[in-house]
This record gives structure tokens, sequence and C-alpha cells, in this order.
């Protein structure tokens, strides 16, 4: 009835066809602000958007310190280098349990949910970054775990490209460029980056070191992406994006310090999604994506270096090399309908995935003779061929009920040919209590399946058990948001999550299903101008994470607090503040070292700009302060603990230039 | 740890009385309102319907002419030619500079007193007045876009009816009413 009074104004209107489109601009307003999370108090999650403009006037070059400034998540780092994001005081040593995309296209690999290999890219290449906190498999399945990252690139969006380049006083080097061509109905983007990061820190603490020699740990990594964009009529889409890494090998592989001449270790990740994405009428929509990625990581590492150990004898005098070589195929397809009906938003969608991940190959050299590596292993660390099918159904709908509530039923159905079944629900409930005020409550189950490397990886440290069952979690939330302007709001997240299956590695290497266990925690942030002259936003998150028998989960701090102010001095002059606070972290049960201290790092950056012109200078960790991340307990003889765990770098400045194309 | 905190916040009071508020302005929304501003100006029974120019002034303050430069080349990019019958000419103001023949200002971020004073000085002049957030309309800005689960044009009811603004009824049903 609603629609045929709109159309009888409209033609009573008539004086131009334009201006009946108004509904058509409309509705295309409402998808983008929902696909761009504009509306992020009408979602059925917790949801956090950063955007690049303003992370950059804070003085964040990269993923990885973008997502420090979100409530509930703290960054680390394992021994080999490779850096972790912990979500809600869920965290694995070996797994990454968070689903990681870039232009909504998944690169967690099956081998261990790996991403981090994507944390480094630069902030100039990206638009935002969408966050999801809390599970997601219901939309989103096995990886969506703890929760969901999507880093929006510049290229996506085929706006005003960039070139940068930034260098840095502890030896990075970063440049790249986003550029697009645009006609009629093709739009093409590309960008690039290349980063080269030198730098290596003195360390004596190593508990199988009889004395005080020191070692070096070697943190070097060079990053090369390479991306395209296509869009061709608004509705179809190719992306590929290709990242290589070469990394060393930190404070060592396998829990032991390298000595010189370290060994690299390169990982590849290439993906590719052509997309058809067509309204067949006004009120439904199709989306079809089919897609490759492959993920591969070959290269040496230093797992025992017996040169370093003192007395030499018996040891052998060449280190214990060993040499690898892995790559994972997965074909992919995602259909998926969306449908208004009435009072319903319907999506109704199947998954199919395929891996493959053959012909992994692992060898070691012969100490006593030399660091070649001629000594093959049988099964390469790995099971021969590891192959694994997925088939998923889900569905979920959006029923406005009325002005002020709102709805969310959603149900996804996993299956796996190598895994346990999975069947992840959602409920949601939204009440908009004025314009300004919402709440939401929540429910929903998620699941991580086991990774290759737990079902079945065959060597130590990495021994996997095919009769693993998937992790699960169910988590209810609460979520409250008051919304007084598009600067000016405050969230309060309380969250409740119970753990099934954790799995662990146990004192054997091995990987088994372990007890049981609850997460609990509060989320609060806000944003507001004060007196008219600055903007305050700050954010606070307590967590706390334990197995049934009560015992906190390691490594996992309960406090953590971000503070940031961006200001502009004139037009031209800008200056950020960052101030981070993450607090004590707790140990593994059988480490009797004491909790490893809280820590703060106060960064300032400063931001000229002219035209199309913008030069920074920053300063992170400006008072110098001691910023470590936890080395996990070794075995006691096949790995030791570095007893003053992980040092990171102090205080460091750098200097970037950037051109923004018109 | 305690002597460096009172550094930091040292350092940050003896920064802040130099610093001006800076809002981040999000350009997804400078899109959309970039299309739908002057759709809803030419929806509006106020403007000259006989001029074959659209004057639309962006408002802003010295230190948010970058976002008003987009502001202004996302409604040039979108209406090249004419919107209906008329040319759309966008140009930039600041407060101090209001122009009296404007059809309609595009007001970004000012304090309260100065949101009034713009309010205030459309108003009297039936020039139509629309804000990049919503929250500007408690100060008397007649319209902005209302981003919920759908999008909406979003009306000053008060304003209407106390300076007698007059619309569509095209316009009047799509929007929502403050």
């Amino acid at each position: 009835m609603k629609k045929l009074l709109l159309l009888i104004l409209a033609l009573q209107l008539l004086a131009n066809e334009k201006t009946f489109e108004l509904l058509d601009d409309l509705d295309y307003a409402s998808k983008i602000s929902t696909k761009t999370k504009l509306n992020i108090n009408k979602t059925p999650a917790v949801v956090s958007v950063l955007y690049a403009d303003e992370l950059q006037k804070l003085g964040i070059t990269d993923v990885y310190s973008a997502l420090e400034s979100v409530p509930g998540i703290e960054v680390s780092m394992d021994i080999a280098g490779a850096k972790q994001i912990n979500m809600r005081g869920n965290k694995s040593l070996v797994t990454d349990k968070l689903k990681f995309m870039v232009d909504g296209i998944s690169i967690n690999a099956e081998l261990s949910g790996a991403n981090h290999f994507y944390l480094n890219m630069p902030i100039e290449n990206i638009e935002r970054i969408e966050i999801i906190r809390g599970p997601a498999s219901a939309l989103y399945g096995s990886f969506a775990h703890i929760g969901l990252i999507n880093v929006i690139t510049k290229a996506s969006t085929y706006k005003n490209g960039v070139v940068f380049a930034r260098g840095s006083s502890e030896g990075s080097k970063n440049i790249g460029f986003t550029q697009h061509l645009s006609k009629k109905n093709i739009k093409v983007a590309l960008s690039a980056s290349y980063q080269q990061n030198k730098n290596s820190r003195e360390y004596n603490s190593y508990s199988l070191l009889q004395n005080e020699d020191s070692f070096t740990s070697y943190e070097d990594f060079t990053d090369k992406e390479l991306g395209i964009n296509i869009e061709l009529y608004e509705d179809i889409t190719l992306v590929s994006k290709y990242l290589e890494q070469h990394t060393q090998n930190y404070f060592g592989y396998a829990g032991w310090p390298i000595v010189q001449d370290p060994k690299k270790l390169k990982h590849t990740s290439f993906v590719n999604e052509l997309a058809y994405a067509p309204e067949l009428t006004k009120e439904i929509a199709l989306d079809m994506k089919i897609g490759y990625k492959e993920y591969s990581v070959v290269g040496d590492s230093r797992l025992h270096p017996y040169s370093i150990q003192n007395p030499k004898p018996p040891y052998p005098p060449y280190d214990l090399i060993g040499s690898g070589d892995y790559k994972e195929e997965t074909f992919y397809a995602d259909f998926s309908l969306n449908y208004d009906l009435s009072i319903h938003n319907l999506t109704l969608g199947t998954y199919f995935a395929q891996t493959e991940a053959d012909g992994t190959t692992y060898s070691i050299n012969n100490p006593s003779v030399s660091e070649q590596t001629t000594v093959d292993i049988d099964g390469g660390g790995l099971k021969d061929i590891m192959h694994r099918t997925q088939y998923a159904l889900y569905f979920s709908d959006f029923i406005t009920l009325n002005e002020k509530w709102m709805a969310n039923v959603g149900l996804r159905y996993d299956h796996y040919s190598d895994a346990n079944n999975a069947c992840s629900p959602k409920l949601a409930l939204l009440y908009a209590y004025s314009e300004k005020q919402s709440y939401k409550l929540m429910y929903q189950n998620s699941f991580r399946v086991p990774t290759f490397l737990e079902f079945y990886g065959t060597e130590e440290p990495y021994k996997g058990n095919e009769s693993l069952t998937s992790e699960t979690i169910d988590t209810l939330e609460f979520a409250y948001r008051y919304q007084a302007s598009y600067n000016s709001w405050i969230n309060l997240n309380l969250f409740y999550s119970k753990m099934k299956n954790f799995i662990y590695r146990d004192a054997a290497f091995e990987f088994k299903n372990g007890l049981d266990g609850i997460a609990y925690g509060t989320e609060l942030e806000f944003k507001v101008p004060i007196k008219e002259k600055f903007s305050l936003q700050a954010n606070y998150s307590y967590i706390h994470s334990e197995d049934e028998n009560e015992k906190l989960t390691p490594m996992v701090a309960n406090h953590l607090a971000n503070l940031m102010l961006s200001f502009a001095i004139t037009q031209n002059w800008h200056t950020g503040t960052r101030i981070r606070y993450v607090g004590a972290r707790s140990r593994e049960e059988a480490d009797s070292r004491e909790k490893l201290k809280a820590y703060s790092s106060f960064d300032q950056t400063l931001t000229f700009s002219v035209a199309n012109f913008l030069v920074q200078a920053s300063v992170k960790n400006l008072f110098d302060q001691d910023v470590r991340y936890i080395a996990p307990l070794g075995n006691g003889t096949a790995s030791g603990t570095y007893t003053d765990d992980l040092q990171q770098n102090g205080r460091t400045f750098w200097l970037s230039a950037q051109w923004r194309f018109k | 740890m305690a002597v460096q905190m009172i550094k930091v916040f040292l350092l940050l009071y003896l920064l802040l009385p130099l610093q001006l508020f800076a809002i981040h302005y999000n350009s997804t929304i400078i899109e959309i309102e970039a299309k739908l501003f002057p759709k809803m100006i030419m929806l509006s029974e106020d403007i000259d319907k006989n001029t074959t120019v659209l004057k639309i002034d962006i408002i802003a303050h010295k230190q948010d002419l970058a976002y008003a430069r987009e502001f202004k080349e996302s409604i040039q990019a979108k209406y090249p030619e004419k919107l209906i019958n008329k040319v759309v000419k966008v140009s930039i103001s600041k407060l101090g500079s209001l122009n009296e023949e404007a059809d309609a200002f595009i007001v970004l971020d000012h304090t309260e007193k100065e949101l009034q004073k713009i309010a205030n000085f459309a108003n009297t002049r039936k020039i139509l007045s629309f804000a990049y957030d919503p929250s500007y309309m408690d100060s008397g800005i007649l319209a902005a876009i209302y981003i919920g689960i759908s999008t909406k044009p979003y009306l000053n009811k008060e304003i209407i009816q106390k300076y007698n603004f007059t619309f569509n009824p095209y316009l009047l049903e799509l929007s929502k009413f403050k």
C-alpha cells in the first residue's frame, strides 16, 4: 500500500525521471551502509570499524598495530616471529582462531589457520578494517571461531590512490602504492607494497645454555604484496592477491635460539576470487563466488644450534637444520540468495570447498658432516596426502518486527570429509530504545575444525591426532550503544563464553582435546568531544578465562586499555597520541616464573599535509618502556625456555611521506 | 612507571590548549549525502523554480576544508550535467561569510553556537540547510540523512513548521522526522 502511494506521488511529480531515482538511491545507500558497517548499532554482532585515515593520524602503520587498539584484542608474537592476535582471552600457541579476510576473501590456511603473514599490511593501502568480536560461524564457518577481521583495501573502493614510503630507526623500510583506472563500466585497481625489516637483538637468558653466552635474535623479514581488483558492470568482480614473506627465525624454531647465518622461511599466499552479484529484482539479489587459494611455506630452519652450546662435546660440530616444503590448494564456491520479503531479510546460501595438500617434504642434515639437508624424513613431518572436502548450508533471517525491535535468526551446517560435522545456530534480539540508544542480546555457537597440523602432524613438535573433535564455543553477549553523533558514542559489551574440546599440545607434543573452559568479560569504549576543543577515544577491557578446574588460561592479560587523541592544530598540522596499557599476563601451569609484568606504551605522531602531499614523523614507545611477550615453557631437554621472555622494540622513530593521487 | 605516566599527562596537558577539535569525516557518508542532498533540495517547494542554477554552499571551518572539497567534488561528479532543469553549482564558505543567495547549505562540523548561528541565518532566509551529522539538527539545521537499517531523508519537523518550509509530498512520505 505504501509503495503504491509512493508510486502515485512519484507519478504526480513527474518532473523528471531522475527525481524518481531518489527511492533507488536510498535503497542503494541502505545497502552501502550495511556493506560498509555504517549502521553497526543495527547489526546483530559486536562490530568495530577502524578507518585507515583516522588510524594514520594516530601513527598506526599496519594491521597488526591497528588491531591493538580494539577492545578485547591483545597482540603478541611466537618465538619464531609469527604475529598473533588473541581475542577475548582465547589464545592458542599453534593455531590462529580468527577468520582473517582481505576484501571479503578468507585467507586462513588449513595447515594451521595461519594468517599472520597478512598482519604487516601497510595502513596506506587500506580503506578500513572491520572486526567482529565474538563468534561468527553461523555465517562464516570454521575459522570464525572467536571473531572475524576483514581488511578492506583502498583498491577495492576504486577511489583515489596513493604512493608512499616509510622508514624507521629500527631498520624497517616500506614502500607501496594503490592506483585505479576507471572507464564507464570497467574499474581496475592495482596495489603493491614492499617491506623490509632489518633488526636483531642480543639475548642471553636461555635455560639450556650453561653459561652467560649471548646469542642474537634475528628479526629480519621482507614482505612483497601485489593485488588487483577488477569490477565490470558493477556486479562482476575479480580479486587477486599475492603475498610473499621471507622471514628469519627470531628466537628460533622449536624453542632453540639461532646463531649466525640464520636460515629463512618463505610463506606464500595467493588468493583469487571471481564474484557475480546481480540484482535479479528489487527484492532478490544473488551473490555467486568461486575462488582458488594457494598457501605454501618453504625453507630452512635451524632446529638445534649445537654450535652455541658450551661445552661442545658430545655435540656435533654443525647445527641441526630442518628443511621443509609444504603447499596446499583450495577450490571453493559460495552461492547465496538474499530476499527482501516484507519484514524479513532472508539469506540462504551454500558453500563448497576442497583442499588438497600433498608432496610435503621434510629433510634434515647430518650435523656431524655438514649443514646440507640430505636426510629425508618419512612423511615430511605431515601425513603424505591431506585432503579435506567441506559442504555447508547456511541461512539467516533479519526480521524487522517494528520500529524498535529487530531479530536475527541464523543457522549453518558444515560437513567435513575428515572431521566431525558442525551445526552453528545464532539468535539475536535488537532493541532501539531511541534513535540514539540501542541494545543487543545475542547467542551464538561457533566451532573450529582441527587444522591439518593438529590432525596429520607426524613429528615433534607437532604430533597430530586424527581422533580430535572440533573445538566449540557458546557465547552469550549483551551490547549497549549510545550514539550522540557520528563522532560521539559509548559502547558497553558483556560476554560469557563456554569452550568445549579445547585443542592443546601435551608434554609429548601430541595434540589432544582438553578440558572445557569459560571466559567472560566486559568491554567499554567511548569517543567524546570535550569542551569543543579536542576529542578523546578510549577503551577498557576486562577478560577472565579459565578451564573447568578453575586454572587461568595462560598468556592472557586480564586488563587492556587504550587511549587515543587526534587533533588538528591548524589546517595542515595534526597530532595524534596513543597510549596503550596491557596488564600482567599469566603463565602456563607448570611455569614457576612470576606473571609477566604489565606494560604501557606511549606513541606520538605529527602529521603535516598540504594539497596531496602528507609527511609524518612519529615516535613509538616514547618512554622506552620494557615491552615483552610471553615465551612459552620449553620441555627442559628437547627445548628450553627464554627465561626473560621475548623483548620487543623500545623507543622507535619513524618518518613517512605519501602522495595522494587525484 | 608512575613518574613516566605523570610526564605523559603533563605533555597532554601542555598540548591540549594548542589543539582544535578534529572530527573524523567518513567518506562513505560524504558519498551518500553528495548523492541524496541535491535531490532532496530539488524536492523543496522553496527553491526558485525559474532560475537555471542550483546554488549549494558547503559551510566548513578552515581545518575541514579538505573534506569540504571532497564533498564538493563528489557532488560535481554525481551531477556533472543538469539536475532536472538546473545546473548544480557548489561553493565552499566559512561561517563569517554566509551567502544569502544560496539555495542550500551543507553544514560540516561546528560548535553548537556556530551551528545555531548558521541555522538561524538559513531558516530566516528560507535557505535549506543540510547537516553532515544528524546530531546538528538539535541546533536547528533543517535536514540530514538517517542511517539505520534503511537509509532515509531526515527532516526537522519543528523547523519545518516554525519557518514554514514546504516539501513535495513524495519526499515527506519517504522521510523520517525528528
